[in-house]
């Protein structure tokens, strides 16, 4: 017993003589990188960090900053609360001056207050709900569109596209929602029904669901039952490859066609055939048309896709696109007129952006709304377009500017589709 | 609510009990026999998926995958009991629940080192069967079919042979088994090793169903446990009942309230049984 115990005070004393973190080598700038890189949001997290990374490698590639390099000191927000410990570790004992996140929502709101409290930038590039900026944080920055810029060109579709191909008055398409029960769902299926309504269009069905559940059976005949026309599902990759499979197992389809939201990437893989094809995806911009980009985003565009397929031998996922084109922003734009990653000035230069259209790898321009509006730190130029899947390809379709080829509609029957 | 309408909930409520009762039979025999509740079920479920599909990756047919990885898996389960089960026997159901569940955590994440997190799924023809109006989904169909065939086979193993009679000897009463020369540590961990061979074969049936990513275990995992105690802790016809019970009034449910309560209904009547029937409905623990 007194060996054990002696054992153990000494394990003790080892452990407080051990140094504390690693220090910085001198020629190091580093920045902190939260994303859930464990647990459910895993997916996305991963991809959204791995295109963050190479945006740190190519801005180093081309110099670094200040004369040093970058380095991206990485969190694991598996979950809200993880996202705070791990904001707060990135700050107080890491000493990042600024941090880079999270991708998902129920993550990025409670992190971005930690950081705001301790006056540090925190730089969002994909978390999407409303309330991200509404909540009049100073040092709070979000380039990424938030879920109603993501509705409208949804609801532009819907009345340009879907109406004429099925010969009816928008007014009287028949428009479902499917949303997963969580904050994000929930959030972009709101701002969906609203942004719709305004706009004169009619929403017959809402449903929730578990986007875990192993049988979508009955949510889909309830679909069947009220005749829709479209549907829009923003829900995750996993369930919708549940959902689609089971829409071709029960012979249900919807003739003006379906939508994911920023999801949908991916479910080629996950359903493996021809079934995907016609699925719509509102995202941010990331698959547009090159000629609309500025000669140097071009060259920034290839760069992503080149060292991505280099390093991961596949292309990039949407969610990479988002994580490399919303850092560049902070990376090749504002920390260079910032002059310092000093957080004070790294937010002064973040609120003077001024960036045109086609100046971003992601098409959008940047300009946030100022300190004291009710949207400060959102990007006021941020936009969303419509892919879908031609051939098990997903390729921008709408808007029309920007678009890579046009739009499938209407959908055809299962059957007439196996022909 | 027309003739149609009910016969494809039915039908559908069916086939996916027979999901549920696939999950469940191995949870269920392992806790018949050790009385240790895997918390790690979901994640060898999750193993055998990924092995199946490595295993369909280099060209093995869908069917051979159940047999290469029911005996691997059955051997898997067996040197986890030997060195992590049996030293736990006897310590408080706390430090088994730790114990399980950490092997859980530890499964997981070794997944995503080793995968990644992006969902994996095998190209299968998904064209429905039509029976009149009534389409029926042709790997749930098999998948009921084959679970159908795995309980009877098990049923009848463990009432006829003399090692099924070891098992549920030592389910009833391990002191008076291990009396009767039944050595207890080699019966729990054939039954172990079982009940991982039931979570593989559940998985290899599930592979044209679901894609597979580290995570999935966790959506299985719950209603297993919910089909498992009102099925009843042990029975692995109760698991298959237990299961369809579930399948049927969830596609129901769904339908006639709403698809977002189809888990409250469930749960209710679970509680219901808890109250009036704790033993679940078949159980005789």
């Amino acid at each position: 017993m007194k060996r054990k115990y002696g054992l153990l005070i000494i394990l003790m004393a080892a452990l407080l003589l051990l140094p504390g973190r690693m220090a910085t080598a001198a020629d190091e700038l580093c920045i902190g990188g939260l994303f859930p890189l464990s647990g459910p949001a895993a997916l996305y997290g991963g991809w959204c960090l791995k295109g963050v990374q190479i945006a740190v490698d190519l801005i180093n590639d081309r110099g670094g900053l200040f004369g040093k390099k970058l380095k991206l000191v990485k969190g694991d927000a598996t979950d809200p609360k993880a996202a705070v410990t791990e904001v707060t570790r990135l700050i107080t004992y890491e000493k990042v001056p600024l941090v880079i996140g999270t991708q998902s929502s129920p993550r990025a709101v409670p992190a971005s207050e930690v950081a705001n409290r301790y006056k540090k930038v925190y730089w969002e590039v994909g978390a999407e709900a409303e309330r991200f900026t509404s909540r009049n944080l100073a040092y709070v920055f979000r380039p990424f569109c938030c879920s109603t810029d993501k509705v409208k060109p949804l609801v532009d579709y819907i009345k340009k596209v879907v109406a004429p191909a099925l010969k009816k008055d928008p007014a009287k398409v028949r428009i479902g929602l499917w949303f997963e029960h969580g904050d994000w769902g929930t959030d972009t299926g709101n701002a969906f029904m609203e942004y719709a309504k305004n706009n004169g269009l009619k929403i017959v069905m809402a449903l929730s669901h578990d986007p875990a559940s192993l049988d979508l059976s009955s949510d889909i005949m309830r679909m069947q039952s009220a005749k829709l026309d479209f549907i829009f599902t923003p829900t995750t990759l996993e369930a919708l490859g549940v959902f689609v499979r089971q829409l071709k197992e029960l012979g249900v389809y919807f003739p003006g066609g379906m939508s994911g939201s920023g999801t949908v990437e991916g479910l080629h893989k996950v359903v493996k055939s021809k079934d995907v094809d016609y699925y719509l995806d509102s995202e941010g911009p990331s698959t547009i048309n090159p000629n609309f980009l500025d000669k140097k985003q071009r060259k920034n565009l290839n760069e992503l896709k080149h060292r991505w397929k280099a390093k991961y031998k596949e292309n990039v996922p949407y969610i990479g696109y988002l994580g490399f084109g919303n850092a560049m922003i902070l990376l090749e734009n504002v920390l260079p007129r910032a002059g310092s990653l000093n957080p004070e000035a790294v937010r002064k230069a973040a609120v003077k952006t001024d960036i045109p259209e086609g100046g971003t790898t992601l098409g959008y321009g940047v300009k946030f709304f100022p300190p004291g509006n009710p949207q400060q730190g959102q990007n006021s130029r941020s936009w969303a377009v419509l892919t879908q899947y031609q051939n098990m390809k997903n390729v921008t379709v709408w808007p029309k500017k920007v678009q890579v080829s046009a739009p499938w509609c209407p959908v055809p029957s299962w059957k007439d589709r196996a022909k | 609510m027309s003739f149609e309408i009910t016969a494809q909930l039915l039908i559908n409520g069916i086939l996916i009990g027979g999901v549920y009762g696939v999950l469940s039979v191995g949870l269920t025999l392992i806790f018949g026999v050790l009385r240790v509740v895997n918390f790690a079920h979901g994640e060898f479920i999750m193993l055998a998926m990924y092995a199946c599909y490595w295993l369909m990756f280099y060209g093995v047919g869908e069917l051979s995958t159940v047999l290469l990885v029911g005996p691997a898996f059955f051997l898997l389960g067996f040197i986890i009991c030997k060195y992590l089960i049996h030293p736990i026997l006897d310590d408080p159901e706390l430090s088994q629940v730790f114990t399980t569940m950490g092997m859980g955590i530890v499964l997981q994440n070794m997944a995503l080192l080793f995968w990644q997190a992006d969902p994996k799924s095998v190209t299968i023809s998904s064209a429905p069967l039509k029976i009149g109006s009534i389409l029926i989904s042709y790997p749930r169909l098999r998948a009921f079919a084959i679970t159908a065939l795995v309980v009877a086979l098990l049923s009848i193993i463990l009432k006829k042979s003399y090692i099924g009679k070891a098992i549920r000897a030592s389910a009833q009463n391990r002191n008076a088994a291990a009396m009767m020369g039944v050595n207890l540590k080699q019966i729990y961990a054939i039954a172990f090793g079982t009940g991982i061979t039931l979570a593989a074969v559940s998985g290899a049936l599930l592979l044209p169903i679901y894609a597979v990513f580290p995570m999935i275990g966790l959506q299985f995992v719950l209603i297993c446990f919910v089909v498992v105690i009102l099925g009843g802790l042990g029975s692995i016809p109760g698991a298959l009942i237990g299961g369809l019970v579930i399948g049927i009034v969830e596609s129901f449910s769904g339908f006639l309230l709403d698809p977002a309560l189809k888990s409250v209904v469930y749960f209710i009547i679970f509680y219901l049984v808890l109250i009036f029937r704790p033993k679940g409905l078949f159980g005789n623990i």
